[in-house]
């Protein structure tokens, strides 16, 4: 990692220029993450696929206990535990290839996250150092299995409106805890849990709550449509005694925790989702190649290569957003020294300046997976819809993700709310951004020179333009609605949407000319493709909620002015997806699977 | 006690093989490289001797193959237990036959010395299953191959070998060459810290300059490689009467497809 101070913060992509140079790509995987990528895929093909009858199927939940201990064994539970305490002390770019490559376990990727993720990362970042020495060492064994307990029956999104309480008892030496937590993962098994409760019914605070403590017991497993293999039940708190060391972090301060766990969820459910878009793709392309209906393969059809070719597309853009986050997340902790004691909760912190990041690859790769499922069950035909193959257990089992980790409804309010936040904080000028563009719009088009176009050059001006869109669209609605922008959930919606677009595009677009000026503009010719097609699709989504944004905030001749504007923005040549569609898949087909 | 573990890597057994032009070679862009399964139970062999010994062994891993082969030597061997490692890289072992790549192998263990040589019974891909036993030749020692389990006691060995229906149990006295079959034991998987500390352990590569011998001419060639006929179309009997339709079936099973 470069050893300079200065680093892009979140959200700042919107507002710069970024070198193709200066994104981190899976091309730069070093030999370290390779050979991690691989262990964890071996540690899957011989300790989990030999189980997925039991689990997937059978709903064995209790598996998930001795597997976690097996990964412990092989270290796939300290990747994010700092050396100190015995784990890796990993950086972030390793964290997103490991939670990529446990997504092919199916159930037992949720169970791995909520032990090696939410349930050990509070004590890893908020952690007393007695704490840390206490429970991480035994955490990143698997020795204690653990999980995070935030939800409950009466809040979900809303999780500061918990009614679980701690009350400090008279001697001062224990807070006692009553409540009910619910959907807790890996409850069946845990011995001990992050709890979240207000103490006195008022502050909102997290405590290390171990099972043996008393007073906890353990719901029955509910019944899910998907994840079967996982554990999830009721976390019932009785009167249960939690010494006052095991408060976490400062008293009435657990939405900080509660929010930046989410966080870091979020990235990591964004790199198992690409995972997920991958699994869909080699599961239901090489179908498609044995599949003959009217006397050939049913990949030699248009429709069918046309939804090869738009998952791994969009597999792509996703893919190249979640590494690229993970080399700024890694850029930013780089910064600090990692001597300070207080190095762990430094490197949260960094992590939260780039919660829009986080929100944008949490909401489009759920989504670009949803698809995957979608389509992959429809290329198997009524074999996608039986559970003897995987597409139907993966068209399940992604539904979650577009639910937990805040949904995506939520996180698509954090994208512009953050963007505002930052803006009134004055760490990033976005209103001076926004109100150049919007000037720009209610100008006489200008003419460019018209030259020959070099490599990307087209896809190089719309990817500006999707950036000038979002920065128009959220400054008109920020500008009209002021402080009651947050009461707006459409418009702040639409503008998540074209933000997010725009941070697709331009990450594969980054990539793509990073791989064509280190291997070759041949080299680089399917990623162009791929981003050829996705770009345009996502021009069409900007420019329908670019409209509906302006329609839902301005009227009359305010309307038709920036309307006219913000048309000149988002115009686009159409190109001829057929071609491209047959490339793509051509590729893909070649190979089987995700071609990169 | 000094143990010789001879690896090498094959293309994982999921890949697509392409012919290239001409179809003596194939090509090989789209390979995935892993461990010969076969080297992994030698490897594994190797790391038990030792956690039975104490530190008072010590395993190398021997491989012959360009950089690619690095990540395999680090992850698969380095990662579970062997000390050190030592890498053939000479443009002249590019496509060696067994004979060349056993004198080659031979080199190294001559020059250094070793008690036990592990190594898988064959490859996965060139799966000739000779390379042990010329090894054994060019060190004038003795060997045994296929084998499932296998006992070391004061410079000798018992080995058991799979035999057609049956095993077979053999002596012999140490040094000695031993390939390693399926069920003599079970390769454990590199831990995430261990991989990260293999790159610390040492390594040398070498030529076969640098080990004073000049690569044989090779005693086979391979003129060219063929896929397999790609499947024909399923063919349906169609018949009303069900047994006649058997009867047509059975026919054609003898006389056409002569499988029965």
């Amino acid at each position: 990692m470069s050893e300079s101070k200065t680093y892009p913060t979140g959200g700042e992509f919107l507002l710069q220029e970024t070198a193709p140079a200066d994104v981190f790509t899976p091309e730069d995987f070093s030999e370290n993450q390779r050979m991690i990528a691989q262990a964890a895929r071996d540690f899957i093909e011989q300790k989990i696929a030999p189980r997925t009858e039991e689990l997937e199927y059978k709903g064995n939940t209790a598996l998930g206990e001795p597997l976690l201990k097996e990964a412990g064994e092989m270290g796939l539970l300290m990747v994010d535990v700092p050396e100190a305490y015995g784990g890796m002390g990993a950086d972030k770019a390793t964290v997103m290839v490991v939670s990529e490559i446990i997504s092919w376990s199916g159930s037992f990727a949720v169970s791995h996250g909520a032990q090696s993720g939410i349930g050990t990362l509070p004590i890893v970042y908020f952690g007393t150092p007695e704490q840390k020495s206490k429970y991480l060492p035994r955490l990143a064994t698997g020795e204690l299995l653990t999980a995070y307990a935030l939800t409950e029956p009466g809040s979900g999104s809303d999780a500061l409106a918990a009614s679980t309480t701690a009350v400090l008892n008279d001697t001062g030496t224990h807070f006692m805890l009553n409540g009910v937590k619910q959907y807790i993962t890996n409850a069946g098994y845990a011995d001990m849990f992050i709890v979240f409760a207000k103490i006195d019914g008022k502050h909102f605070s997290a405590f290390i709550v171990e099972k043996a403590f008393g007073g906890v017991s353990i719901g029955a497993e509910e019944k899910k449509m998907g994840i079967k293999g996982s554990s999830t039940c009721q976390v019932i708190l009785e009167d249960c005694p939690v010494p006052v060391e095991n408060l976490l972090g400062e008293a009435g301060k657990g939405h900080v925790i509660a929010f930046n766990i989410l966080n870091v969820g979020r990235f990591k459910l964004g790199a198992s989702s690409v995972g997920g878009c991958k699994i869909a793709l080699e599961n239901a392309v090489p179908y498609t190649s044995e599949r003959h209906q009217f006397g050939e393969p049913i990949n030699s059809f248009g429709l069918i290569r046309s939804k090869i070719a738009d998952v791994a597309a969009r597999t792509f853009l996703a893919e190249s957003m979640v590494y690229r986050t993970a080399g700024l997340l890694d850029r930013a902790i780089g910064t600090l020294d990692k001597s300070a004691p207080d190095y762990d909760l430094q490197s949260i912190l960094k992590v939260e300046e780039f919660s829009i990041e986080c929100s944008m690859i949490k909401v489009y790769a759920t989504e670009a997976m949803a698809l995957a499922g979608e389509e992959g069950v429809q290329m198997l035909g009524g074999y996608g819809y039986c559970s003897d193959y995987v597409l139907e257990r993966l068209y399940r089992d992604e539904r979650i993700n577009r639910i937990f980790e805040g949904t995506n409804e939520i996180n698509r309010m954090i994208i512009p709310g953050m963007i505002m936040r930052k803006a009134m904080k004055g760490e990033l000028p976005f209103l001076q951004a926004a109100q150049a563009v919007a000037g720009e719009l209610l100008e006489m088009p200008s003419f460019g020179d018209v030259g020959e176009p070099s490599f990307l050059e087209d896809e190089t001006k719309l990817v500006v333009n999707m950036k000038k869109t979002a920065l128009a669209a959220l400054g008109i609605a920020a500008q009209k609605f002021g402080a009651n922008l947050k009461d707006h959930q459409e418009v702040l919606a639409d503008a998540a949407d074209i933000i997010t677009e725009a941070y697709a595009c331009e990450s594969a677009l980054l990539r793509t000319k990073k791989k064509a000026g280190n291997d070759g503009q041949e080299a680089a010719s399917l990623m162009a493709d791929m981003l050829t097609l996705a770009l345009h699709d996502a021009m069409e989504t900007v420019g329908i909620k670019a409209r509906q944004l302006l329609a839902n905030t301005l009227e009359g001749d305010e309307l038709r002015a920036m309307g006219a504007g913000l048309r000149r923005l988002v115009k686009h040549d159409p190109v001829g997806r057929e071609k491209l569609h047959g490339r793509i898949a051509e590729a893909v087909i070649a190979v089987g699977k995700y071609p990169f | 006690m000094k143990i010789a573990v001879c690896v090498t890597q094959v293309p994982d057994s999921e890949t697509r093989i392409n012919l290239a032009a001409p179809a003596s070679e194939l090509d090989q862009s789209g390979f995935t490289r892993v461990l010969n399964p076969y080297d992994a139970f030698a490897v594994e062999e190797a790391v038990q001797i030792k956690e039975r010994l104490g530190a008072d062994c010590e395993i190398t891993a021997i491989t012959i193959g360009g950089d690619k082969v690095l990540e395999t030597i680090k992850k698969d061997c380095l990662a579970v237990g062997c000390d050190k490692a030592i890498r053939v890289n000479d443009d002249a072992m590019i496509g060696a036959d067994s004979m060349q790549v056993a004198k080659v192998l031979a080199a190294i263990i001559k020059r250094d010395g070793y008690d036990l040589v592990l190594a898988g019974k064959q490859t996965i891909d060139g799966d000739s299953g000779q390379v042990g036993p010329m090894l054994a030749e060019y060190l004038d020692c003795g060997h045994a191959s296929v084998v499932t389990k296998l006992e070391l006691a004061d410079g000798t060995f018992t080995a058991t070998r799979e035999i057609e229906g049956g095993a077979e149990i053999v002596t012999g006295t140490l040094p000695a060459v031993i390939t390693c079959q399926k069920g003599l034991n079970e390769p454990r998987l590199p831990s995430l810290p261990n991989i990260m500390k293999a790159g610390m352990k040492p390594q040398e590569t070498v030529t076969c300059a640098d080990l004073g011998i000049d690569v044989p001419p090779a005693h086979t060639t391979i003129t060219t490689y063929t896929p397999p006929a790609p499947r024909a179309a399923c063919r349906i009997v169609e018949n009303e009467d069900p047994a006649a339709a058997a009867k047509e079936l059975a026919r054609l099973l003898r006389d056409e497809a002569k499988v029965i």
